[in-house]
């Protein structure tokens, strides 16, 4: 990212409720206009996180920083950083126009310069007939739509949206991701964004941090989370996942993994990039898109594969490609996905075949103490 | 449906015991011979006589005094109590001593007043009633004003802090509007049950200056005469016009 500019960092915060820890020792630099998402389960800590940015929850210990001052003491009123509810929050008492100069009224602007602001914020959501609304009387997709345009109406350095579309449905809600994108590009301020949805995360975000029970996971652009996940718990969150757990061994100067009675051939530049050694326990992950499935017979064994000889036991049509599930002698289970019309007709469920992947599109992670062992039911093998 | 033509015999039954002396005195109040025994005809005679009954009068505006005064007070505080219990201190036995003035006998709380009054020696008169009827008033008005904020959405009030607008600000811009029903239903029921509320008045009273119930019953004493029937229906249409504007506002649910 060039002129990437440090905009908020958040230094060692941990925050407990109780006997849970819904921050445990986070740190995080966001940058200046970047659209930054906060992904994760349910309970995680985002929600958290993000009043902690907003100033309606105080750090049990750590720092927050925004333009290199320290922000914990300054109050909610006082933050140059305002916050999209995920209820949005619309006083039902006041119109929409009100709603939306109620920030600028708080700082005593005058009456015209208020006018102004509002008439285009109006403008850019594209609701300027709305003005004189009550919110009770607007439907989901225009409340989300004033909700944010009174957030941002007082141009904060970083505008916080907590889930803002999980109260749409479907269409709506993928319409918005692009009309948030455009509003954010078009307004230059940085967003904060929670959501528990990946595929979310990975459209919208230019960088995203992954989160479990209060502790970042992994922070990086999308691209880095779905290519090179930096342990078993980001590669399973972050889209499909076929994991095979084992021991890595070196034959030959050749890395290989073993599970059970099975030797599995390893990216080198795989291991290294985790800095692994021999017996080492670790995971491939293979994206059920990188697999290929093939008639049994025709791919001789190569040493740039890994192949498989299995059984179709599910074979499901999604338009624009097939995903099937192949199992084979000993149990393990493979979830393949063929692009288009490729390979579809060949192969019926009860079909024995080959599947595989290239050694190279194999990806290696740790398995540290975060070795999660439930892969999402149905598509990876158990690990053993 | 023999069963519900005994319901609804039963129901009017019920109706008749309850309101038939209410309406029987209504209609007193406008009988001509001013005798309960004989109608002479339909009159307003009774309430032109009670627009010169000067101790009636004066005894009607001491109970609107008092009854305006506690209100008053309990409106602020019975509110400010309400967002205490509801926000920071949730816990049942603080309720149940706030709302316990409400169900504890009227002449058990007369009589605790009336011993306090005299041991800080305060002499008795108006404003020892007004004093004791916030007791109670206060707890109605924060029973009321509770039901409201349990429905009130706290994200409301932080959206109004994000925004700029320092807790008092928001409590007056976003919380006090939105809330501002509950408060005045709380008020109007207050008002009515302040306006003639006898027991505790009776104790807390000084000599000179009764309230309208006190000096009701003490003519009653000495037999009724019938431009009392004409004060009481007055009375009555106030009161049940504030339960009904108070009933209109909400807030109100489970007290009718
Ligand atoms: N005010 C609070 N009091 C007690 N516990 C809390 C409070 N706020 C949050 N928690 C707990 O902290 C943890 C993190 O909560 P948080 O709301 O931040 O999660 P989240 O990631 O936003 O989840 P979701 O996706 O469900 O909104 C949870 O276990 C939650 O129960
Ligand atoms: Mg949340």
């Amino acid at each position: 990212m060039n002129g990437w500019r440090e905009l908020i960092r958040i230094e060692n915060v941990t925050k407990r409720f109780g006997s849970t820890v819904a921050a445990d020792h986070i740190t995080l630099s966001i940058g200046e206009g970047e659209f930054f998402a906060l992904l994760g389960p349910s309970g995680c800590g985002k929600t958290t996180l993000l009043r902690m940015l907003a100033g309606f929850e105080t750090p049990d210990s750590g720092c927050i920083f925004l333009d290199g001052k320290d922000l914990t003491a300054v109050r909610p009123w006082k933050r140059p950083v305002n916050m999209m509810f995920q209820s949005y929050a619309l006083f039902p008492h006041m119109n929409v126009y009100d709603n939306i100069a109620y920030g600028l009224r708080q700082e005593g602007l005058p009456a015209a310069e208020i006018d102004r602001r509002v008439r285009n914020a109006l403008e850019l959501i594209g609701l300027p007939d709305l003005a004189k609304r009550k919110p009770g009387s607007l439907s989901g997709g225009q409340k989300q739509r004033v909700a944010l345009a009174r957030a941002i109406v007082k141009q904060p350095r970083v505008l916080l949206l907590d889930e803002p579309l999980a109260a749409l449905d479907r269409k709506l809600r993928v319409e918005m991701r692009l009309e948030l994108k455009r509003l954010q590009s078009e307004v230059g301020i940085a967003f904060v964004f929670v959501t528990h949805d990946q595929e979310e995360a990975l459209t919208m975000a230019d960088r995203a941090a992954v989160m479990k029970d209060g502790r970042i996971m992994q922070v990086g652009t999308p691209e880095e989370l779905y290519t090179r996940p930096a342990n078993l718990y980001v590669a399973q969150f972050i889209g499909e996942a076929n994991v095979i757990g084992g021991r890595l061994e070196c034959i030959e100067s050749e890395w290989l993994l073993r599970q059970d009675t099975h030797l599995f051939r390893v990216s080198g530049a795989e291991v290294r990039r985790h800095g692994l050694m021999q017996g080492s326990l670790a995971a491939i992950v293979v994206r059920p898109e990188r697999m290929f499935i093939a008639s049994a017979s025709s791919v001789a064994e190569r040493k740039d594969y890994n192949g498989l000889s299995a059984r179709v036991i599910e074979i499901a049509y999604l338009g624009s490609a097939y995903n099937f599930v192949v199992q084979t002698d000993e149990g393990r289970r493979f979830f393949v996905q063929v692009q288009g019309a490729e390979g579809s007709p060949s192969y019926r469920v009860g079909d024995v075949v080959m599947v595989g992947w290239g050694v190279e599109q194999g990806i290696l992670v740790p398995m540290d103490e975060f070795g999660n062992t439930n892969p999402p039911e149905g598509i990876a093998n158990k690990l053993r | 449906m023999r069963l519900r033509t005994w319901l609804r015999l039963h129901s009017t039954l019920v109706y008749a015991f309850l309101y038939g002396p209410i309406v029987m005195l209504v209609i007193l109040s406008f009988n001509r011979s001013g005798l309960p025994t004989a109608w002479g005809g339909f009159s307003l005679h009774w309430y032109r006589e009670l627009l010169h009954n000067e101790a009636l009068l004066n005894a009607a505006l001491n109970s609107v005094l008092v009854a305006a005064g506690s209100t008053l007070v309990s409106a602020v505080f019975g509110t400010l109590l309400a967002m205490g219990l509801e926000r920071i201190a949730r816990s049942l036995v603080l309720d149940a001593f706030v709302f316990l003035p409400m169900i504890i006998p009227d002449i058990v709380l007369a009589i605790a007043l009336l011993s306090f009054f005299t041991l800080i020696e305060l002499p008795l008169s108006l404003l020892t009633i007004t004093v004791s009827h916030i007791v109670f008033n206060i707890a109605f008005v924060a029973a009321i004003v509770r039901t409201r904020l349990s429905y009130f959405d706290n994200t409301l009030e932080e959206a109004s802090l994000d925004l700029g607008a320092p807790p008092l600000k928001t409590f007056f811009n976003v919380t006090l509007p939105l809330i501002l029903p509950g408060v005045l239903a709380g008020s109007l029921l207050a008002f009515t049950i302040s306006l003639d509320e006898f027991v505790i008045a009776f104790f807390t009273a000084g000599p000179s200056q009764p309230t309208l119930p006190i000096l009701i019953y003490s003519m009653v004493r000495f037999g009724v005469t019938p431009d009392v029937n004409a004060l009481a229906t007055v009375v009555l249409s106030v009161s049940a016009l504030l339960i009904l504007i108070s009933q209109r506002l909400g807030g109100t649910e489970g007290f009718f």
